[in-house]
């Protein structure tokens, strides 16, 4: 591996945490999706170095869905339904923007600890040679899905609720690419059509309650509380 | 070939229910599409019980435990698409369901049944996932259908936490396939179960444990288990009740089926399997005592019905970590579940059919305006609880014995909760039948027809109470554990 594509290796890890960490107190939907498209766009960055890594040119393909879907379809399809629904772009989190971060500053240490503690360094990346220690890129996958859990605890509408499905989503798929090098070809697009099938369904599902209760926050979902 | 053409059989009926307009036209292809799928599926369970596991290339593998869940799942899903001709025809009738939403509910049957099929078939991790998920993916659409009501609520609520379960879960199945990949199996290998169990021992220890956990997790969620489960009784509400049947009868067992296929895995690594029964254990107890509180508060019967799976899961989860006794008993109870749970979703249809409400309060006198419905209600109620001889008091009976030399402080929390329960369902359940009712003077009710969904139910109910006698018999007995040997370790 060139020192290169190390460094490019680097830059996509960072970018996807840095992404996703500063999405934590953005208020404005399209700008927490540009946060993600970005976090996305990485993703695809971390395939492509590992697909020139390891030599495998059917990854190039699983870059180019995660560009497909991540980056375009996912963004558009969520902002195309609030837009739709003439809701107020400007969401309301129940944290004030600096309680956000600083809960996200835990989330990603919490992710450091539990990185440390998993005992990776036995598969198949860290015997093909990777220049940055695999617990690292761990690291940034594991941040990724619990700053996607932070957002799905701290916001209350049905928007940032989608957008940490799917950083939850991310932060998985980075584990597959780091730790397995990637998965069977079949078996990612099989991912790829059931994460992208159920974020369309919750597009419907939130235009939905629009329309019953006039508001995409998730407060107003209590009808059903024992 | 077999499996093929039966696996297809859903598909072309969904397809039939994307371009057919005639409602009942669309029913009996449901039907027809079931027993048709029920033959091929059937034909290879039974080769499975008599010959042993069926491989069909290197991606499908049917033991007799998965030929057991492929039988529950094609007989609920025949009850239901009967039930549904019912149901849904009446619905349909009375404008409460589109025509285009019965095409939506036909179309989104047969794919949710073989959803469950290609999960309990086959052998490959990665397709187990996707089968997973592709449930909630279909069933969302029949959780939301009614849009009113709460619908889109439980809607949301059942999709968004299904979904990161099975997200989560995702994580722990990388983590296998990365101790695959460490103990010398290509990738492509180290998603398959059967090649895994092989290098069982070479995988390491370590990363099992970690994976089990979030695999504990993300599928426990769609099992039901406590603290996980609040989507449950939202979803298994709100939906069609030849859906609730189905949700609540048999999708359960599919999610616990999968735990136990990874569970099998990690116990034959660590070469014990005392570490995963704690899981089970501790989840299973959590689950069944705070449902029995909860039950007691209920005001909604289709609520008290998704709650009680809630216990069922939690009894099956303690029995799982009883050893092979308690596992045995975990086959009975999957078997009794799915035949009580699935008869009485089918009944609670029939009552809300006829009354047009789901509230404990405004059922009362059941017995006398809809003598047949009551009759199976109360024969499943009954059963479900645990009445000889339903199959639920021999599974409970072996749970009970199988905890008590290995866990007697754990037999006592259970049987507590299980004393709790019966008070809090005939409390309700004896208003609803025999409660006053508030007349209208001059106006009779009309009589109660016999109809296919208590045929269904009836059928239902005989196979929960003649199993429950032959689970008492040693031979039931042994069958129960022959089954369970495909997913324990032996000690």
């Amino acid at each position: 591996m060139t020192p290169d594509m190390v460094s490019l290796e680097g830059v996509c890890a960072g970018g996807m945490l840095l992404a996703a960490f500063f999405s934590m107190g953005r208020k404005r939907l399209p700008t927490m999706l540009r946060h993600y498209a970005i976090s996305s766009a990485c993703l695809a960055g971390l395939i492509v170095t590992h697909a020139v890594r390891t030599a495998h040119p059917a990854e190039y393909t699983g870059a180019a869905a995660t560009i497909l879907i991540k980056v375009v379809v996912i963004p558009f399809a969520v902002l195309a339904t609030a837009r739709r629904c003439g809701d107020s772009l400007r969401l309301k989190p129940i944290t004030r923007p600096v309680v956000s971060y600083a809960l996200a500053v835990v989330s990603v240490a919490g992710a450091y600890l539990m990185s440390r503690r998993l005992p990776l360094g036995i598969g198949p990346t860290s015997a093909a040679g990777h220049m940055i220690p695999l617990w690292s890129l761990v690291f940034v996958a594991l941040a990724l899905i619990f700053l996607g859990f932070l957002m799905l605890i701290i916001r209350r509408d049905l928007y940032s609720q989608i957008v940490g499905f799917v950083t939850v989503e991310n932060g998985i798929s980075a584990f597959a690419v780091v730790a397995l090098g990637g998965i069977p070809f079949l078996m990612e697009m099989g991912i790829f059509a059931v994460i992208g099938s159920g974020v369309l369904l919750m597009a419907v599902l939130s235009q939905q309650v629009h329309s019953l209760y006039r508001s995409h926050d998730t407060a107003t979902l209590s009808d059903l509380i024992d | 070939m077999l499996l093929f053409a039966s696996l297809f059989v859903p598909v072309l009926a969904a397809l039939f229910a994307a371009t057919s307009q005639d409602a009942r036209a669309l029913g009996r292809s449901a039907v027809a599409a079931s027993v048709l799928a029920m033959a091929g599926f059937g034909s290879l369970a039974v080769i499975a019980f008599t010959r042993g596991p069926v491989w069909v290339g290197e991606l499908w593998m049917i033991d007799r435990f998965a030929a057991l869940m492929i039988v529950l799942v094609s007989a609920v899903w025949i009850g239901a698409a009967l039930s549904s001709v019912r149901y849904i025809g009446e619905e349909h009738a009375a404008g409460i369901l589109s025509s285009r939403k019965v095409r939506i509910y036909y179309g989104l049957l047969p794919l949710f049944a073989l959803a469950m099929l290609v999960a309990v078939a086959t052998d490959h991790l990665g397709i187990l996932w996707i089968a997973l998920e592709a449930t909630t993916l279909a069933t969302t659409p029949l959780v939301a259908i009614y849009k009113k009501d709460g619908a889109i609520e439980a809607a949301w609520k059942y999709l968004l936490l299904c979904s990161l379960g099975i997200s989560v879960s995702l994580l722990g199945l990388f983590l296998l396939a990365y101790a695959g990949v460490g103990a010398g199996l290509p990738i492509d290998r180290a998603l398959s179960l059967g090649a895994l169990r092989g290098r069982a021992r070479a995988l390491d220890p370590q990363v099992v444990r970690w994976a089990f956990v979030f695999l504990f997790v993300g599928i426990g969620t769609k099992v039901g288990f406590v603290p996980m489960h609040p989507w449950l009784p939202d979803a298994h509400s709100r939906t069609p009740s030849p859906i609730s049947a189905t949700l609540s009868g048999v999708l359960l067992n599919v999610a616990l089926y999968a735990l136990l296929r990874f569970r099998t895995l990690v116990d034959l690594s660590l070469g014990q399997s005392d570490w995963t029964s704690a899981f089970f254990v501790g989840f299973g107890l959590a689950s069944v005592l705070f449902a029995a509180f909860v039950l007691l508060h209920q005001q909604n019967y289709k609520r008290m019905l998704a709650y009680h799976s809630v216990e069922h899961m939690g009894l099956i989860a303690f029995g799982l970590g009883m050893g092979p006794a308690g596992a045995a008993g975990a086959v009975m109870h999957m078997i009794g579940h799915t035949l009580a749970k699935s008869a009485l979703f089918f009944s609670a249809g029939e009552v809300l059919l006829r009354l047009h409400t789901t509230k404990i309060a405004n059922v009362r006198g059941l017995w006398r305006t809809a003598p047949r419905t009551s009759f199976v209600f109360m024969l499943a109620f009954l059963g479900l609880i645990g009445m000889p001889t339903s199959i639920i008091f021999s599974s409970e009976l072996t749970f009970l014995f199988a905890a008590a030399r290995r866990s007697p402080a754990a037999a006592i929390a259970v049987i507590v909760a299980l004393a709790i329960v019966p008070v809090g369902v005939l409390h309700h359940l004896f208003a609803m039948l025999f409660g006053r009712p508030d007349d209208i003077p001059g106006q009779a009710p009309p009589a109660e027809p016999l109809t296919i969904t208590h045929v269904v139910v009836a059928v239902e109910l005989a196979l929960l109470f003649a199993g429950g006698i032959f689970f008492l018999s040693t031979p039931g007995f042994e069958w129960a554990a022959s089954i369970a040997r495909d997913f324990t370790v032996g000690p």
